[in-house]
């Protein structure tokens, strides 16, 4: 199988992540849970994959790193958890459904909020973004890369005007945790939500997200943590107030390890060779005839993927064709994400997405580019 | 099992005291990690035990790591 849907979810992992997952599933003990030597050790992987966390993201206070089920659960708890009726949010025009759902639903509240067009490539001039600061503008939330454009939003410029403007800074690193260099403090992020399965390597079940000390939070999940328990009510104690139930430790654990792996490869070598075999692979796609491919041009102003729409088929044709003659796997339709294709200008037919990941090799995209060859006629 | 008296540190929170336990292994102080009876209802139910004779030292250590107690009890 070629397997081109890691912005989905990444396959295959390091195999010490599924090394790591299998051997803690079978060592019982729940973190938090009575002090023995098996709920201990739960609590000192769970401390270990924050110290793994923190050295990626630049964050020294630990005790402010969350783990949660996805990315999807982190951006509910940060988005119910920190707003209150009359309060304004503002988000960009490539955001996925995990901001734009919760937003919705918290218009019911009396939560407000508007979306800053980025242009059809996805790419979001901060200098726009002043107009749309009203006196009310409590939180500015943006993806660090659009899932469906590849585009790379500009953090540092957003987390200042963000700052300026007296807002909480909230970030999306679906598509960038593990492959571009995030550092907390000097990005301004006050929330920062990631998920474990992507490009951190980690297995599915497990994301979470950072809250900058002194920024009030309420649970969105109430109930036993493990500590204080004479106490009826939550305790204010973070890590474990924000943790109500069991965690996923053995998934927690491998996707330290696949931290600690990205840690020893480094940031610079994964994103360079993403950005080698997306240069092959944009350059192939060029070449085929009937072809237009969404997002920037320049490799380096994108992330590992690349989604195009096809003259003559409809993305759904050209993904079951790949999949079914061929063993590839991609991803067609709208990728969650109808504010992206919207800007794309792809909202009645979607596109056909192509995610890259560090384990691929040039032969794969040769491969890939191959089969679309023969599915479409060309010189690729 | 014979009683004796011991200096237990108390923290707020697990975490906090998987961190405390990081820096004293790695400084090879002597410890033992202890269950707390819910009487002590100010801590996470997980108090580490100290010699009592370097409690001030251990506090004074474990500080420079911004690691601080809720409190230190004696029990016996």
């Amino acid at each position: 199988m070629l397997y081109f849907d890691n912005a989905g979810t990444s396959w295959p992992k390091p195999e010490v992540v599924y090394q790591t997952q299998d051997r803690v599933s079978r060592q019982g003990g729940n973190p938090g849970r009575g002090v023995n030597q098996a709920s201990l050790q739960a609590s000192r992987l769970l401390f270990q994959t924050r110290e793994a966390l923190g050295q990626l993201f630049g964050i020294t206070h630990l005790e402010r790193i969350i783990f949660t089920q996805n990315i999807t659960e982190s951006i509910n708890v940060g988005l119910q958890g920190l707003l209150y009726p009359g309060d304004h949010i503002l988000i960009s025009s490539v955001e996925h459904n995990a901001v734009v759902r919760p937003l919705e639903y918290l218009k019911e509240k009396g939560i407000s909020y508007s979306v800053i067009p980025c242009n059809p490539r996805g790419e979001l001039d901060p200098a726009t973004l002043g107009f749309y600061f009203r006196p009310n503008t409590r939180l500015l939330c943006c993806t660090h890369a659009s899932n469906v454009l590849g585009s790379i939003l500009p953090l540092n410029e957003l987390g200042l005007i963000a700052k300026q403007h007296n807002c909480i800074f909230m970030v999306d690193t679906a598509q960038t945790a593990g492959v571009l260099p995030l550092d907390v403090e000097e990005q301004q992020i006050d929330f920062l939500a990631f998920t474990g399965h992507k490009s951190l390597m980690g297995p599915q079940g497990v994301g979470g997200f950072y809250l900058k000390q002194g920024i009030n939070l309420r649970p969105l999940i109430y109930g036993g943590t493990g500590v204080h328990s004479l106490d009826l009510r939550q305790p204010a104690i973070w890590p474990e107030g924000m943790e109500s139930g069991t965690r996923n430790v053995p998934a927690i654990s491998a996707l330290g390890t696949g931290v600690e792996y990205i840690l020893q490869q480094g940031l610079e070598k994964i994103r360079q060779h993403e950005i080698a075999l997306m240069s092959v692979l944009l350059e192939g796609l060029k070449n085929l005839p009937g072809v237009r491919i969404l997002g920037p041009e320049d490799p380096a102003s994108r992330v590992g993927l690349v989604s195009c729409i096809f003259e003559e088929y409809t993305p759904e044709e050209i993904s079951f064709e790949l999949d079914q003659s061929y063993n590839i796997i991609t991803r067609a339709g709208l990728h969650c994400a109808p504010l992206a294709h919207r800007t794309a200008g792809t909202i009645e037919r979607g596109a056909l997405r192509f995610s890259l990941s560090y384990f691929q090799t040039e032969s794969d995209i040769h491969a890939l580019l191959s089969a679309l060859k023969t599915i479409l006629g060309g010189t690729a | 099992m014979k009683k004796v008296e011991r200096v237990v540190l108390v923290f707020a929170s697990v975490h906090s005291a998987m961190k405390a336990e990081k820096y004293l292994k790695s400084a090879q102080w002597p410890f033992w990690l202890i269950p707390l009876p819910p009487a002590i209802n100010d801590g996470c139910g997980l108090g580490i035990q100290i010699v009592p004779a370097d409690q001030h030292e251990v506090e004074i250590f474990l500080k420079q790591f911004e690691i601080v107690p809720v409190k230190s009890v004696t029990m016996k």
